[in-house]
């Protein structure tokens, strides 16, 4: 909270985004732009440009918003502290991209996160399989998948539930979102097979 | 497949099946493949979500169009609403922040010591660096109760701070800041870093104000903060 008080608490934001509907995108937006002073300290501090800390940070917002809805923030630290070692973490990212100037398929999805419940033995070589498809005719094929199926998709790689999909298209069960979502993607992987 | 795929990415798969499904991922191909394409539509999806929301979140907002003959008007509206700003609007910016990033910045690694009389202190600066604070802690305690010049009270006042005890860490800070033979005595800054920790902003800024009066160190963050917040 500001001196005035015109900051939502963080507790406030945790339960906005929870709650999901309007107040979610509502709550996210609160998120970003209650930390983005980050943003400054992390270009000064890292000597990376500020439209780089600028996506760093973005990124780390979008990532702390799955954290929470996912439930994977579980409140043990503060979120703010939870914000910052996580741009700290992206801001690493952007140096070592730099330094390293590693090509791969996507520039601000980590593989790393993609893979967590993966066991460590299996990790490089699931990471090398994904690294083989062809992202660009996967990008091209979501534009052709129809309306309904990309709003669908998108907001489960967005780290929506399938019970806020259910609610959010009328479906009966949580289970009709998830076997609409998976039509959904047999329908893309059946038109990528069908393009190579 | 897709639906085993998902429960386990989505973690809905029981231990057992969590077991299977993974020696299943390693032997065969097939799924591994299904899996390489599922992780990689969810990329594709996240990338594509991350662009969009960046650009609303950075986008100028858009100016307006105005008519001629209400240009004045809004010109004296602006010239009431910008004075109306600077006295009452504060900054997005709260000490209670710059407090935080300070910390994070400057007091979240401690500077290893080539003088060091003890192995130990640099053993609890160690501990320190690496957010072993209750570890680093009994160290500097020791130390900074058997020899008090060296620096190892400062540092025991900094564990404390990063432990949460700010009553604790308040009555080092206090003693520190009374210590006329330091040479570079940040005493009563951490003492006010120590006090927006605890959500004490009045005490906290008294102290700013007496940093910068009496020339500490410190004294450039906090005419930085305190011009900022007003």
């Amino acid at each position: 909270m500001t001196i005035f008080g015109t900051q939502p608490s963080d507790q406030d934001i945790v339960d906005g985004i929870r709650t999901g509907g309007s107040q979610r995108t509502h709550f996210e937006n609160r998120l970003y732009y209650k930390y983005r002073y980050l943003i400054r300290n992390g270009s000064r501090k890292h000597k990376i440009e500020e439209d780089d800390a600028s996506i760093a940070y973005s990124d780390t917002i979008l990532t702390v918003i799955e954290h929470i809805a996912a439930g994977r923030f579980e409140g043990r630290s503060e979120l703010k502290t939870y914000v910052h070692q996580i741009f700290l973490n992206k801001c690493v990212d952007v140096i070592r991209k730099r330094t390293t100037n590693t090509a791969q398929g996507f520039q601000r999805v980590s593989l790393d996160d993609l893979l967590i419940p993966v066991p460590d033995t299996q990790r490089t070589a699931l990471a090398d399989l994904i690294r083989q498809q062809d992202h660009q005719r996967i990008r091209q094929l979501l534009t052709r998948i129809g309306e309904r199926c990309q709003e669908i998709l998108t907001l489960w790689s967005e780290g929506f539930s399938d019970r806020e999909i259910a609610l959010q298209y009328h479906y009966n069960t949580d289970g009709v979102a998830q076997t609409t979502r998976l039509r959904c993607l047999e329908k893309l992987r059946v038109m990528y097979k069908g393009s190579q | 497949m897709y639906e085993t795929i998902d429960n386990y990415f989505e973690g809905r798969l029981s231990a057992t099946e969590r077991a299977a499904f993974e020696r299943k991922l390693e032997q065969d191909k097939a799924l591994a493949d299904e899996a390489a394409f599922y992780l990689s539509t969810k990329a594709a999806l996240k990338e594509q979500s991350f662009q969009k929301r960046h650009a609303e979140w950075t986008k100028a907002r858009p100016v307006q169009p105005l008519r001629w003959q209400w240009t004045s008007g809004v010109a004296a509206a602006m010239v009431l609403l910008i004075a109306v700003w600077y006295v009452v609007i504060p900054s997005n910016h709260t000490l209670q922040e710059y407090a935080e990033v300070y910390i994070e910045e400057n007091l979240m690694q401690l500077n290893t010591h080539l003088d060091t009389t003890a192995d130990s202190l640099q053993t609890a600066i160690d501990y320190y660096n690496h957010q072993k604070y209750r570890e680093a802690l009994s160290i500097f305690t020791r130390l900074a109760r058997a020899n008090p010049r060296i620096r190892a009270y400062e540092y025991e006042g900094l564990t404390q701070l990063q432990l949460k005890n700010y009553d604790a860490a308040l009555v080092i800070f206090e003693r520190m800041a009374a210590d006329t033979e330091l040479l570079e005595n940040r005493g009563k800054f951490y003492a006010a870093l120590t006090y927006l920790k605890k959500g004490n902003n009045s005490t906290a800024q008294r102290l700013l104000e007496e940093v910068i009066t009496q020339d500490l160190a410190g004294k450039s963050e906090a005419e930085r903060w305190l011009t900022t917040v007003r």
